[in-house]
């Protein structure tokens, strides 16, 4: 993958004043999104990755650095150009419940975007339109006039999804669009998901806290940690050559659904990232949490770098290349 | 060795304006001492409901627990218990774990004062020392510095805090039997990981009974060591741990394993899923309820529902293509 990059974050920061200072939600992040990819962001909850997706598409103000969508600042877009950018670019919430008004119907809720982007003319058109939308993602036709309430847990991800795609974008923010579901409705979403890239063409950042999840459906993976980016490589690298020990705790965390696989298991222990205590003013923010850690992590900050070709690293002691990644892997010896 | 709780044919219901929701239909479950077990299924099955019975907290006159059903504790039926018997089971020697501490937990109070007064009302011990239990509960579940997190609020601690703050409640009586009602569901996967862990210690330490429900089978995976798997109101099939994984019988429980996203998958394929969605409940069908949804169903299937029958040791499955001689299946092993 080169060139084509549809979104890029430039040393991309959001800081919030808190009670005592400020909160560096997003600290300086750099990466590219290629046209008809799926970048996903993994991290623990609270490390910035809502934050990360909305400041990129400029839903939220940025402090520093800067967004760019085709090449253009997404802060400063405006006039037709803006008008272009709200179509093309569009998101899908984690929580379905609260994204979707429950006194709207279905078909209204697929119809808003089309009405305000002037894509449908007659009210035969627009319900047609509503019906196509919901079919495409397999909600039959008879579901227009129920309303939000009405639909289960999965059933409203879809109507959310096809409420995104019925004004044709060519981007979708998808900020953990499936961890309020559980696993079998989860995996319709996502086999959904992946349908739609493949017919569509479409391009993905998608977000989750969960790698076994986020590596099914990724083409590369940011891993951020504390408003960083710690480690960035294809998803097969993150899988059998992940560099960084946060990612490899991050795996070690996953449960395997094998009970004598899950036993031998042992998560690395790492404390809490929310805890404020946890939060360095200086040096490795992973290193009060990192066992590997020592005086250069406490006092240098490592600097995310290429260590090969389109694995980026931030890590002053990056793990060994064993071949293998921890977890499910290792143990199948 | 007789068992510490015993539920026998337990039916409950819902009355709502479209009419009576019959989400528990006839569950036997048994739970012996020292012993952790597992109900898991699909959102929906009547797994929180059954949760909420055992604890009586199902609220009438909505909630309807049917004449017939028993839960016995200790050989005792909790449905028969006066007011004063029902104090002293709650919360000292029965408790629970829900999914969403936030709503849980009292937000006006501090969380030690929560884990005191829970001490308070099943002892008579002082006020001095129900706060240094308190500080000494938090420190268990693993807070460094558990005389300030006493202090602190529910809302000032990370979700997987409050989570610890729930189980240092829970577990303040040492109770015989705890239920934890998707205790991980809303954490992210590293404080889902130390969460399961530190229930895993607890049990061993104080040697209670555990019943952890949830959607998700690689979290019971390294903890349960037999498995309840329910499906519209009713188990379908409930073993061993070892029963369950390596010798799957139904095939809700194989198409239910199949769907957890496994670190060992390929990425960017298609995941299994299982097609169609649970019964209605309210008009709950005459033949086996997953019948409709089920690659291997017959036409006994949709005519007659299938018993729960015992064929390997305490292994036992609900499916005709398993029982009926002449069927492939022809028995479980
Ligand atoms: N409006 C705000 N004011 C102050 N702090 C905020 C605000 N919004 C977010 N934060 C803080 O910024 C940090 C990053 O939050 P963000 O929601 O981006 O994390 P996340 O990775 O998406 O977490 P989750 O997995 O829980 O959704 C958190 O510490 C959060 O508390
Ligand atoms: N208070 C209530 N009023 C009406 N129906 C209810 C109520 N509580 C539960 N139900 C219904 O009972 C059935 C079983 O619900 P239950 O909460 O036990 O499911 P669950 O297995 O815990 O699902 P989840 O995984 O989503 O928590 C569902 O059909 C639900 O809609
Ligand atoms: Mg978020
Ligand atoms: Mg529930």
């Amino acid at each position: 993958m080169s060139g084509d990059a549809m979104f890029e974050a430039r040393e991309l920061s959001r800081h919030y004043s808190t009670g005592g200072g400020f909160l560096r939600a997003l600290d300086g992040v750099s990466f590219k999104i290629f046209k008809g990819e799926t970048l996903g962001v993994v991290g623990e909850s609270g490390c910035g990755k809502t934050t990360c997706g909305r400041t990129l598409i400029g839903l939220y103000g940025k402090t520093g650095g800067s967004a760019l969508y085709c090449d253009a600042d997404v802060h400063t877009l405006a006039g037709e150009e803006k008008r272009r950018f709200k179509k093309e670019v569009q998101m899908v919430f984690q929580d379905a419940y609260s994204a979707l008004d429950p006194r709207m119907t279905a078909g209204d809720i697929v119809s808003e975007g089309p009405d305000i982007h002037g894509l449908t003319r007659t009210r035969a058109e627009r319900a047609e339109r509503a019906v196509r939308y919901l079919e495409l993602v397999g909600l039959g036709g008879e579901h227009l006039g129920r309303y939000a309430h009405e639909f289960s847990g999965g059933q409203r991800q879809r109507v959310g999804i096809a409420r995104a795609l019925a004004v044709e974008p060519q981007f979708i923010l998808l900020d953990e669009p499936i961890s309020a579901l559980d696993v079998s409705i989860q995996a319709q979403i996502i086999n959904l998901l992946m349908d739609l890239q493949k017919r569509l063409g479409l391009t993905y950042m998608f977000i989750a806290h969960d790698l076994s999840v986020v590596r099914l459906v990724s083409d590369r993976i940011a891993v951020m940690y504390l408003g960083s980016v710690v480690e960035l490589a294809s998803s097969a690298e993150i899988y059998y050559n992940a560099l960084h020990p946060y990612t490899r705790a991050l795996y070690a965390s996953v449960p395997i659904p094998d009970p004598e696989l899950e036993m031998r298991r042992r998560a690395d222990v790492i404390g809490d990232a929310a805890d404020p205590g946890l939060r360095p003013e200086s040096g490795c923010k992973f290193a009060p949490r990192c066992k590997y850690a020592d005086g250069v992590c406490r006092r240098d900050a490592p600097p995310l770098i290429e260590s090969d070709e389109g694995h980026f690293i931030a890590c002053h002691y990056p793990i060994q290349n064993i071949g293998a990644a921890p977890g499910e892997r290792e143990m199948k010896f | 060795m007789s068992d510490l709780l015993e539920i026998r044919r337990l039916r409950v219901s819902y009355h709502t304006m479209a009419g009576e929701i019959q989400a528990v239909r006839g569950v036997d479950l048994s739970v012996g001492e020292n012993e952790v077990v597992a109900v898991v299924g699909e959102s929906g099955c009547g797994k929180s409901v059954t949760a909420r019975s055992i604890l009586r907290l199902v609220r009438r006159p909505a909630g309807d627990i049917k004449s017939g059903s028993e839960i016995l504790f200790r050989g005792e039926n909790v449905l028969s218990f006066d007011k004063k018997r029902l104090r002293r089971y709650r919360g000292g020697e029965c408790s629970i774990v829900f999914q969403d501490p936030l709503s849980a937990l009292n937000p006006t109070m501090r969380s030690g004062r929560q884990i005191e007064e829970n001490l308070r009302a099943h002892s008579g011990i002082s006020a001095a020392a129900a706060r240094a239990e308190a500080v000494e509960l938090l420190r268990r579940v693993g807070f460094d510095d558990p005389a300030r997190r006493a202090r602190q609020y529910p809302h000032e601690l990370s979700g997987g805090m409050r989570q610890r703050v729930m189980i240092a409640i829970a577990f303040s009586n040492r109770p015989s039997l705890l239920i934890a009602d998707e205790p991980t569901t809303a954490l992210d996967v590293t404080i889902q990981s130390r969460v399961l862990e530190l229930l895993r210690e607890l049990q061993v330490e104080t040697r209670a009974s555990i019943v952890l429900i949830t959607h998700d089978l690689g979290v019971v995976a390294g903890i349960a060591k037999r498995i309840y798997v329910m499906y519209a109101g009713r188990i379908v099939e409930s073993g061993s741990s070892e029963d369950i994984f390596y010798h799957t019988a139904h095939p809700y429980t194989k198409a239910l394993l199949a769907s957890v996203p496994r670190m060992t998958m390929q990425s960017k394929l298609p995941l299994p899923y299982i097609q169609g969605v649970p019964p209605e409940l309210i008009d709950p069908p005459s033949g086996c309820a997953f019948a409709e949804r089920c690659a291997l169903c017959m036409d006994i299937c949709r005519r007659e529902e299938p018993k729960l029958t015992e064929s390997n040791g305490r292994h036992s499955t609900a499916c005709w293509f398993e029982t009926l001689p002449g069927t492939d299946g022809g028995g479980l092993l």
